[in-house]
């Protein structure tokens, strides 16, 4: 029952004041294929698919400086944001990904590396790279000053981002469903038609917040470089 | 320093593997023994491998409506019956309902959705995503075995050639022999022409010392001859002559008278 409409935001299942939601953390590990058999499975296919098509994306991102095997960090960071969101949109699974101590951990965390090494490392680059090529002196002192704010947000974006998506989106699905509680039956099929447009929706959110996270992570981190 | 402690411990393992290698021997098959078959040769996987009675399911297990597996329904079937599990279902859910344990709240109303979503999506889109999946293992498979067919056929030939090189070697034996017997009669050749010409050569000899006798004896009669003949002429007197001459025709004309 719910007091009030976030309270579906809220970890709430507990045992002895232990919360229990976010347990749902690690549902996503579930998902991951078995290999047995050396001979794979439809689910193992599906999966490499997937990380392959990933992995391309992501080695042509990081450039051919890049070390081998560093879009592993990026694509299990999709897998996890993914499952997180998409498997929130099921009854009675809490979305971790719609709180921000667990987006801003993985943004906060990611981001702080990258530029720590990319100052401790790479100084002069770094400061370069705040400046695109061309601009006139008189803007100089402008574009450091908000290329610094926009690289110092960062983290803050990338999380608020995915935060915010996976809040409204819940919020717009439990908004609408809770009307269905006072609603007679031959009305009922136009909501469930309703929702299962916005369960859509929210599916190719999910996705595409997973994306949009690990694709800037892994610009940053090319920055750096 | 505070992993030091931790770190002395680390010899402390190889006691620990004990157990672990004990219960792993109980598991692990035994090694085989037998020659696999060669697949390329006979088509039938060897039959000789162990194995742990595990085997690859080739389709999952068979499921009613979607998610309830047919075991349950078989495991109650000789108490209630074929429609016991189903009637124990409604049932379920008509108590949970009536009495209000499960509320139908807001995540009833997206639970149908999604159920609806997930029903299409599975029976709409699932047999053509199966069929693509299904295909590349497929390929991927053939890879595999294509591999090891092509190491087969590999080995075969190599087998294959090992006995032509022996069957070549064996042959190389008849061709010693066919040697040998070829030097035999070239040697028996020389052998027999060597003869003659030592035939001929004694022949030669023994025909001069026949011709010297004959050409001897020829001599010797000829002149024997002459010396006879040279005698009797000598021999011959005038009062011999007449008297021979007298003789002759006294003989004609007692011949001339007779006839």
């Amino acid at each position: 029952m719910m007091n009030n409409l976030f309270s579906i935001f809220d970890p709430s299942t507990n045992i002895f004041n232990l919360p229990l939601n976010w347990i749902s953390t690690f549902i996503g590990l579930m998902f991951i294929p078995y290999s047995f058999w050396f001979i794979p499975n439809r689910h193992f296919m599906l999966w490499n698919f997937i990380s392959n098509k990933l992995h391309n994306e992501f080695k042509t991102l990081l450039g051919p400086n890049s070390t081998s095997g560093s879009t592993f960090i990026f694509i299990s960071l999709f897998f996890f944001i993914f499952f997180n969101n998409f498997l929130g949109l099921f009854p009675y699974i809490f979305t971790s990904t719609s709180h921000l101590n667990i987006s801003l951990s993985l943004s906060l965390t990611l981001w702080l590396s990258f530029m720590l090494y990319g100052w401790i490392n790479n100084t002069q680059h770094m400061f370069i790279h705040m400046i695109p090529q061309g601009t006139p002196m008189v803007l100089m002192p402008f574009m450091v000053l908000i290329e610094t704010i926009s690289n110092i947000i960062r983290p803050g974006t990338l999380a608020v981002r995915l935060t915010a998506n996976m809040i409204a989106g819940h919020l717009l699905i439990t908004l609408l469903s809770s009307t269905g509680i006072n609603m007679p039956n031959y009305l009922l099929i136009i909501l469930i038609f309703i929702q299962i447009l916005l369960l859509i929706l929210e599916s190719a959110v999910s996705i595409i917040q997973a994306y949009v996270i690990t694709i800037l992570s892994t610009l940053y981190s090319s920055e750096t470089n | 320093m505070i992993f030091s402690p931790i770190l002395k411990l680390g010899y402390l393992k190889q006691y620990l593997k004990q157990p672990f290698v004990l219960t792993c021997t109980k598991i692990c098959p035994p090694i085989s023994t037998t020659k696999p078959v060669c697949p390329g040769s006979s088509g039938k996987p060897p039959s000789s491998t162990p194995s742990l009675g595990l085997k690859r399911a080739v389709k999952p297990g068979k499921v009613r409506m979607g998610f309830i597996p047919d075991e349950w329904f078989l495991f109650f079937y000789s108490k209630t019956g074929v429609t016991g599990p189903y009637v124990f279902g409604l049932v379920l859910t008509n108590y949970l309902f009536s009495k209000e344990i499960y509320v139908m709240e807001h995540e009833y109303y997206v639970g149908l959705s999604i159920f609806t979503m997930l029903y299409y999506a599975s029976t709409r889109l699932g047999p053509g995503l199966g069929r693509s999946l299904d295909k590349s293992i497929d390929e991927h498979v053939e890879t595999l075995e294509k591999a090891r067919r092509d190491e087969a056929c590999v080995y075969e030939n190599a087998i294959k050639d090992a006995k032509d090189a022996q069957w070549r070697a064996e042959g190389q034996k008849l061709l010693m022999d066919a040697k040998k017997e070829n030097i035999a009669m070239q040697l028996e050749a020389i052998y027999r022409e060597r003869f003659m010409q030592v035939f001929h050569a004694v022949k030669g000899r023994l025909d001069y010392q026949v011709k010297l006798q004959r050409s001897m004896n020829r001599i010797h009669q000829k002149w024997m001859i002459n010396w006879i003949l040279q005698n009797v002429k000598k021999s011959i007197t005038p009062d011999f002559e007449k008297a021979v001459l007298n003789k002759a025709i006294q003989d004609i004309a007692a011949i001339s008278s007779k006839t």
